[in-house]
């Protein structure tokens, strides 16, 4: 049979090659980075957080906040939401914050598509599935989608979905009957399953063999290794805890549950990357085309959770030992950011320009780069200094996932040529 | 050449689809494979035992066999899924659900599903039913059922039973699935949008014009825009008019599904004759397809069905369907004879789909050696069983649905496996995936194990005729018996349409025997083993694949 690094096209080549121009590659020996995704659903907007804009009139801004600096951060502060400042507080020396990119489209499903492959249409994997992809290790569950989107074209099989109510553990009982079934139908346990699959791995391996050349061999490779992971999965499903993935948790946590899920398997060496979307307070979305103030309530809830996030990845050891954060990049995002004004319901309407912010391993903490003009439009930037500067680059979505390919050890060059990462970013 | 030459001499003239571009490096599959694609594509349903055998006996049947699939009930509901996977309205959730109605929690899953498949219900009526294609927007019908006639102004025909043609009683303009409550209520808008999202899924579906596929830069607004709203920057800038042109005057002639109220079932079940005129004054824009003003509805059904691009959307969208893969530019000398196909035909889709089965493309189970690598990349030479076609398939052999309080388990995601099944949800997944997964493969192990455990229980326990899978053996038969082997030579024949070798027969036994043996060998060990082979048999890889 094939090794699936080789056989999965280039994707072990370049991993190896990788290592050599990227920066900063892991040192030998350490496991490969991680990465938690965090997704603001429905469109945040920067001013209430990540970009202060009082200075310019053309700009809406909250009248009951100021600017202020906590570890090493610019952001605005406000009474309503003790959280973010006690976060950069705590954290803002492991925290970058990016101003000003922009998602070039208007509608959230596109928006969203390009903030998470740098494209607008199919045909593209976006960074979570190529990342982990390039995992350097055969993982249980590489992507693991514990709510949010993931766009695939070549990395399918990367993406393991517990489904929107937390659909996976049920499909884990090998004993007992079938369940979320009308029908009772018992199951054959978990003994003759296993002599099934032995079988059916040696049929595929007999189907591969025999393989002409097109689509049947990939068939074979990923069917191969799902019936691998099956065999696994259902060991590891009460350790990894699934079934709390959509539950929330202590006060005001509400996808704490999700976040644990995902903790733990990064802490099992089961995952390189994780989703989990967050919709605001009551789920109610960000997408606030009218009554803005409740972005205030949504990024406290926000800040509320990456406070626990930090907390865990600093207490929950990783395979090697040391505290997860040392491999553990946490990536905050929304797919799309807010115009300055305020239209007629006290809302504000979509708007290509943006932020996000990464925590954790690999990332130069205590800055904020890039910036706003008057209106709003985000300024070019040098990417090795993070200064605004006139002969640097318009910053989009393409150049954070660059970032992100290159914190991994893959070379942004092969996946997204002509966009190059933000190295100020970067430790 | 010269052979070539003097083959197509004397066969029937070829159509000018297969002559087209020559696509040397694909392989086709064999006949039998062939049929068995067909079928699923076509059916949703496994070949019988007399197909098979009818096709492995003359190759040439297989033709034959596709021409009546072309002409078999089943294909309507096959294109409804086929078309799902590009409409996506299938979906878990509308702005209003059951309880909007008079109609309970056990009909949650029917109620999602009827909205969502009445337009795609309406383009497959006109598929199969030897009407034009352009009748889906202008026809002055729709298709419901009666769960639709109960909860919307419908005239269902009495008696009728499940999907029938029938017609609004609100006096909405004739514009087929342009005047499709189902339509708009996947494609719902607000006071923001007003209607763009709308006009970008008619541009999408109807011409396969993707204007939210192409970047929008608020940086690159033109001289003299800084610090001009969007509201009015839309208007104005040339920038943003470059799409905008197009987009508002169609958003404005589709006000009369305008709703004053979000999540109102009173305001969404009507069509509001009377709100047309609003979107010329929300829009400043009047009705007008790329250019050309359109008097209401009826009009636009019209001059989208005359337009260009149209009849060649039509081909690019069956062609995704049954490639299994989304059109290239590579493709477009393929396209355009397939259209101009299908417009020589009368615009009928059965002729559209007895062109692209006979492409390449559509009939490739490998490439050659030297291959392009792009090529190689890009043709779904191998299959995938989704959801869909699964759970037709195992219903067909099993008379068994993956069911649970209403919810069909391999057609939903609040609590089945759609999308665990890489399926189509119309949100998050938007175009089927082709690769295993280990949720997709999970899945299909329970959905096997279960079918077997059901199959076995009619077949052996309960010994009930006609059986379903295990056609001779009984719980007494030994494996020694070369009943036995007849059996599983036949099951193999069944379920993957390739005659078993030795060495597939051997691994067969082996499987058996293990499972007997390790149950104890007891009476009950037969039932054991027969349920854990026929499971591997619906896992192996020739069977999940097509
Ligand atoms: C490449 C084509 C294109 C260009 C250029 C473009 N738009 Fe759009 N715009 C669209 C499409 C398509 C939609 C509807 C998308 C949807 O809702 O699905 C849309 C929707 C909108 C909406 C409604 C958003 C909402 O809340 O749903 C606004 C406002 C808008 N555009 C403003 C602008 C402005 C201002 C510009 C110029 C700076 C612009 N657009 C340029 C394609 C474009």
């Amino acid at each position: 049979m094939l090794n699936r690094r080789t056989f999965l096209g280039a994707s072990g080549l370049t991993a190896a090659a990788m290592a050599l121009s990227a920066r900063p590659a892991r040192a030998e020996g350490l496991p490969d980075r991680k990465f938690l995704f965090l997704l603001a659903r429905g469109g945040w907007d920067p001013t209430f957080v990540f970009s202060p804009q009082f200075d310019k009139p053309y700009v809406d801004t909250e009248s009951d906040a100021t600017a202020a600096v906590a570890g090493g951060i610019p952001f605005v502060d406000s009474a309503e939401r003790p959280s973010v400042r006690t976060f950069f507080e705590t954290y803002g020396q492991q925290a970058c914050v990016l101003n000003g990119f922009e998602i070039q489209s208007i509608t959230h499903d596109r928006c969203l598509r390009l903030l998470l492959t740098g494209h607008g249409s199919a045909g593209v994997d976006d960074w979570g599935a190529t990342l982990a992809a390039h995992a350097s290790t055969e993982l249980l569950l590489p992507y693991l989608l514990l709510s949010g989107n993931s766009y695939t074209y070549n990395h399918v099989s990367e993406v393991v979905r517990i489904g929107p109510t937390g659909q996976l553990p049920d499909l884990l009982t090998p004993t007992g009957n079938l369940l979320q079934s009308d029908r009772v139908v018992p199951l054959p346990g978990a003994a003759s399953e296993a002599q099934v699959r032995a079988y059916l791995r040696e049929r595929v391996a007999s189907y591969d063999a025999g393989a002409p050349p097109g689509r049947a061999r990939r068939y074979a490779e990923l069917y191969d290794r799902a019936i691998g992971q099956v065999d696994r999965v259902a060991e590891m499903a009460d350790t990894l805890n699934f079934r709390s993935s959509p539950g929330g948790g202590p006060e005001g946590l509400d996808v704490w549950g999700p976040l644990e899920v995902a903790i733990n398997a990064f802490s099992r060496g089961a995952s390189r990357c994780a989703m989990v979307q967050y919709d605001g307070l009551w789920s109610m979305s960000w997408d606030s085309h009218s009554q803005i103030a409740f972005q205030s309530d949504h990024f406290e809830g926000l800040f509320k959770h990456l406070l626990a996030v930090m907390e865990a990845l600093e207490t929950t050891p990783g395979t090697s030992g040391a505290p997860l954060i040392d491999e553990v990049t946490v990536v905050v995002l929304s797919e799309m950011g807010r115009g300055p004004r305020l239209n007629t319901w006290g809302g504000k309407d979509h708007f290509t320009f943006t932020s996000a912010m990464l925590l954790g391993s690999g990332v130069r903490g205590g800055f904020s780069f890039g910036a706003a003009d008057d209106y709003g439009i985000g300024q070019k930037l040098d990417l090795a200094t993070g200064e605004v500067s006139d002969s640097g680059v318009a910053l989009q979505a393409s150049h954070l996932g660059a970032t992100l390919l290159a914190l991994g050890d893959i070379d942004p060059a092969q996946e997204i040529p002509g966009s190059d990462p933000i190295t100020a970013m970067m430790a | 050449m010269i052979v070539l030459l003097a083959l197509f001499a004397c066969a029937p003239a070829p159509s000018p689809v297969v002559v087209a571009p020559v696509a040397d490096p694909l392989v086709p599959m064999d006949d039998v494979r062939l049929l068995r694609r067909l079928s699923l594509d076509l059916r949703g349903v496994l070949p019988s035992v007399e197909e098979l055998d009818a096709v492995e006996a003359d190759g040439a049947q297989v033709d034959i066999y596709r021409d009546q699939f072309l002409a078999d009930p089943r294909l309507e509901g096959r294109l409804v899924a086929l078309f799902a996977e590009q409409w996506h309205t299938l979906v878990d959730a509308f702005d209003v659900d059951v309880y909007d109605f008079d109609l309970t929690g056990e009909d949650a899953y029917r109620f999602q599903r009827s909205v969502g498949e009445e337009p795609l219900r309406l383009l497959a009526y006109v598929a199969t039913h030897d009407r034009p294609w352009s009748e889906i927007v202008t026809a002055d019908y729709t298709v419901a059922n009666e769960l639709l006639a109960g909860v919307w102004p419908l005239a269902y025909p009495e008696g009728g039973e499940g999907w029938e043609v029938s017609t609004y009683t609100d006096d909405r303009p004739a514009a087929g699935v342009l005047a499709s409550n189902g339509l708009w209520w996947r494609y719902s808008t607000n006071p923001f949008n007003q209607n763009r999202t709308r006009a970008a899924a008619v541009f999408r579906l109807l011409v396969c014009e993707d204007f939210p596929a192409r970047p929008v830069s608020f940086a690159t607004a033109t001289e003299g825009f800084e610090g001009v709203s969007s509201a009015d920057r839309i208007q104005s800038d040339p920038y943003c008019l470059a799409c905008h042109a197009s987009i508002e005057p169609l958003a404005s002639a589709l006000f009369g599904f305008w709703w004053f109220r979000q999540n109102s079932p009173t305001e969404m079940v009507t069509y509001h004759a009377e709100r047309e005129m609003l979107g010329a004054d929300a829009l400043n824009a009047e009705p007008a397809w790329f250019g050309e003003p359109v008097a209401g509805l009826e009009d636009l059904g019209r001059h989208v069905a005359a337009d260009g691009r149209f009849s060649e959307c039509a081909a690019r969208t069956m062609a995704t369907a049954l490639w299994r893969r989304d059109t290239v530019l590579e493709d477009q000398p393929r396209i355009e004879a397939l259209e101009s196909a299908f417009v020589d035909g009368g615009m009928r889709m059965p002729v559209l789909l007895r062109d692209l089965t006979d492409t390449p493309e559509y009939r490739a189970g490998a490439v050659t050696d030297d291959a392009p690598e792009a090529v190689s990349a890009r043709e779904v030479t191998v299959r995938l069983l989704g959801p869909e076609v699964l759970a037709t398939v195992v219903e067909d052999l099993t008379g068994w649905r993956w069911e649970h309080g209403g919810y069909d388990q391999l057609g939903n995601d609040l609590f089945g496996y759609r999308m665990l099944m890489n399926g189509v949800d119309g949100v998050y997944i938007t175009r089927p995936a082709q690769d295993p997964t280990l949720t997709w493969a999970l899945v299909t192990a329970r959905t096997a194990e279960a079918s077997a455990y059901i199959a076995v229980q009619h077949d052996l326990v309960q010994g009930t005729s006609p059986r379903l899978l295990l056609q001779t053996v009984t719980a007494t038969t030994p494996a020694s018996d070369p009943v036995f082997q007849d059996e599983l030579a036949a099951l193999h024949w069944r379920l993957l349409a390739r005659r078993a070798t030795a060495d597939d027969l051997a691994a067969l036994t082996e499987l058996w025997s293990t499972l007997y043996e390790a149950d104890g060998s007891r009476e009950t060990s037969v039932i054991v083993a027969w349920t854990g082979v026929l499971a591997a048999l619906l896992q192996h890889p020739e069977f999940l694949s097509y």
